[in-house]
């Protein structure tokens, strides 16, 4: 072989090599470094849209804050519609291993209550195609993951990787079979998600349709949620988006009661 | 002077929403049908009912509420929500960086137990409503002060002072006892005002484990005794209900395990009888609620509460000269006040399961109590639209309803249909 020959070669070798070790776990934490927004708050809208176009909203302020390294506050409170006015959500959740925890003040008993809404992989949000897993962080020790062939999906040259809960109990308290995510290749920014059942049809489509470059965040401010089996879509906006400092009382029970 | 204090009220909350920074607004319209089958069919009521609430905050440094109750029956016999209870809650809060103080009206909730909290003793409440989770005609709130101190974020100390507070709500109209020949006299006070004073006293936290609670309260019992005059079947006479102070020791605490959240409400309640001789009055207890919520197969939420309660001293009260007229009166006196044995517990069942994405929510309530009476509240609440939604509901009591003499729930079978408008 020529000398040249093999210095294109070995010059092609370490320009493919970059993207060859863009390991799942790379990607997974170059993704998480993009959520990792020390403080955000702004004015939540969600469009629950059925298939026969007939349009309901759910509109809260939404609160985020990460504390330390390992834990994630948030806080929605909820102004519309009026059959939930008042009602307040403190999430606390972990990257390690603890379970999260959540409270929900009842404006009608005047109660702070502990729940776990995000169990048995039910519980979607207000009714929306949304689910409380969606909202909290996703333990990734308890999935495993495997690289799937890189795709341009929404125009954008993405990675594909390919999730789904450990262990069978794991798979149901996840609710889907599996989940494929992929991740624009220019900023590790997870753009879209695909759920599957477990009959492993396609039950619905995550797709973020506007974010927020917040260098070196990425705040989505426009999601929208298509249950592809049911036509029905949910669509969350924030708008009015802040990352001034919001005061650590906002995430206490203190807070959800009085305001 | 009903007709000249409702103008007046009605004038001062449409004056409200000129300072207000939040406004809501419920009203409905409902009916209640009996369907108990050994009465036949009755219509039991029509009502309209409005509750405004306002809120705002003050440039001085305080925020202000203010709701109120007015409802109506106008079909039949007319009638009108009693002028004392319209002022729902009306109270300031001045807010500082460690502590909070609350300066009138307001509801105040203890314990983590959502049905028959035994910490749950603040407020006065309706003993006669005809759906026993009817939201809208159950407590009422007490005029207090309350001090609550944060030390850190977890912790709450919680010190509320009630001036005054009121008697429950029973059923109007003498009754007469005709196993001892005698007549109980409800009282028509609207304030307990020869009981003066009231105090609780709570620490709350809300940690990442467990939430938790303690509580002590010394406080003006809402549930009246009775002044018992004569147990003699042969001497006719007056029964009047009493009032006495009472104490009530309390720990709660609520916790997650796995994907279900456990709570437990302690509480010892010391009455003024703790020898249980006087005939009329509470006995001392000991009232254990566990609650269980967790999310069934088909995403049906559910909780399960168990009470259990133990009375001391129970059956020790004297027997006079008629033991068969003072063991008849002891029976109501008991069942009146949920004592009927030593013992007791029953289990309450509450699911729910929402369809069309939260527009249809469909809920049962079912209460065991060991016995054959089986409580069923099946509930169906459908959203028109954002504001409007149409309720319906029964309440049914499996057997013949009971022959209690001074039995405090008019739980006869019935029906409601409701149609609500929310702002």
């Amino acid at each position: 072989m020529p000398k040249r020959h093999l210095l294109l070669m070995v010059m092609l070798i370490l320009a493919v090599a970059p993207v060859s070790s863009q390991t799942v776990e790379h990607i997974l934490g170059e993704f998480e470094k993009t959520l990792a927004v020390p403080t955000i708050h702004g004015a939540m809208k969600v469009q629950l849209i059925s298939q026969s176009g007939d349009v309901r909203e759910i509109e809260a302020r939404a609160y985020q804050k990460l504390v330390g390294e390992h834990q994630n506050n948030r806080l929605f409170v909820f102004d519309f519609p009026p059959t939930v006015r008042g009602t307040g959500l403190l999430l606390h959740s972990y990257f390690d291993d603890r379970p999260n925890n959540m409270w929900i003040y009842l404006p009608a008993i005047r109660r702070v209550k502990r729940i776990a809404l995000e169990s048995s992989g039910g519980g979607y949000f207000m009714g929306s195609d949304f689910s409380y897993q969606d909202l909290i962080n996703n333990n990734n020790s308890n999935l495993q993951f495997q690289r799937l062939p890189d795709a341009v999906v929404n125009g954008h040259d993405s990675y594909a990787i390919k999730a789904w809960g450990k262990t069978p109990a794991l798979q149901q308290a996840e609710g889907y079979d599996h989940i494929i995510s992929y991740y624009r290749k220019d900023n590790y920014y997870m753009h879209q998600r695909e759920y599957f059942d477990f009959n492993r049809d396609m039950v619905k489509v995550y797709v973020v349709e506007d974010y927020l470059d917040l260098n070196p965040y990425i705040y989505p401010t426009k999601i929208s949620m298509t249950n592809v089996q049911t036509g029905h879509k949910s669509i969350m906006e924030v708008t009015e988006v802040s990352t001034s400092d919001i005061p650590d009382h906002y995430f206490t029970t203190r807070y959800l009661q009085n305001n | 002077m009903k007709v000249r204090i409702f103008p007046a009220i009605l004038f001062l909350i449409l004056l409200f929403p000129l300072g207000a920074r939040d406004f809501q607004f419920t009203t409905f319209v409902d009916y209640y049908g009996g369907v108990e089958p050994s009465e036949g069919y009755e219509s039991l009521r029509t009502r309209v009912y409005m509750q405004p609430r306002f809120s705002g905050s003050s440039k001085l440094g305080f925020d202000w509420f203010f709701s109120a109750n007015l409802w109506a029956q106008p079909l039949g016999e007319p009638e009108a929500i009693d002028p004392r209870d319209i002022l729902q809650e009306a109270y300031l809060l001045f807010p500082f960086s460690l502590f909070d103080i609350t300066l009138g009206q307001k509801l105040v909730t203890y314990g983590f137990a959502d049905i028959y909290g035994p910490l749950n003793a603040l407020h006065s409440s309706n003993r006669a409503p005809l759906s026993l989770d009817d939201g809208y005609d159950a407590r009422r709130a007490d005029p207090l002060v309350q001090l609550r101190f944060y030390p850190t974020f977890e912790d709450t100390i919680e010190v509320t002072y009630v001036p005054f507070t009121r008697p429950d709500r029973e059923r109007p109209g003498p009754v007469s006892l005709t196993g001892s020949g005698d007549t109980v006299v409800w009282s028509s006070q609207d304030f307990l005002w020869d009981l003066p004073h009231s105090v609780f006293l709570n620490y709350n936290r809300y940690g990442e484990k467990a939430d938790l609670q303690f509580f002590y309260g010394w406080y003006v019992e809402h549930t009246p005794d009775f002044s018992i005059p004569e147990t003699d079947s042969s001497i006719s006479s007056v029964i009047s209900p009493v009032y006495h102070r009472k104490q009530t020791f309390g720990a709660a605490y609520a916790t997650r395990v796995g994907n279900y959240t456990l709570s437990q409400d302690f509480a010892f309640n010391l009455t003024s009888d703790f020898d249980g001789t006087d005939m009329g009055a509470q006995n001392s207890d000991i009232t254990v609620n566990t609650q269980f919520l967790a999310n069934l197969p088909g995403n049906i939420l559910g909780q399960f509460s168990l009470i259990y309660a133990y009375f001391f001293n129970h059956g020790n009260h004297e027997v006079g000269t008629d033991p068969e007229a003072a063991d008849y009166l002891a029976t109501a006196v008991q069942e009146f006040h949920t004592q009927p044995l030593q013992h007791i517990a029953f289990v309450i069942g509450h699911f729910e399961k929402s369809f069309l994405r939260e527009k249809l929510k469909a809920q049962l309530n079912v209460g065991f109590f060991f016995s054959p009476e089986v409580y069923l509240a099946p509930r169906l609440a459908y959203s028109l639209t954002d504001l409007w939604a149409v309720e319906a509901g029964a309440d049914i009591t499996l057997g013949d309803p009971p022959d209690q003499a001074l039995r405090r729930n008019p739980s006869n079978d019935n029906f409601y249909l409701r149609l609500v408008f929310r702002h």
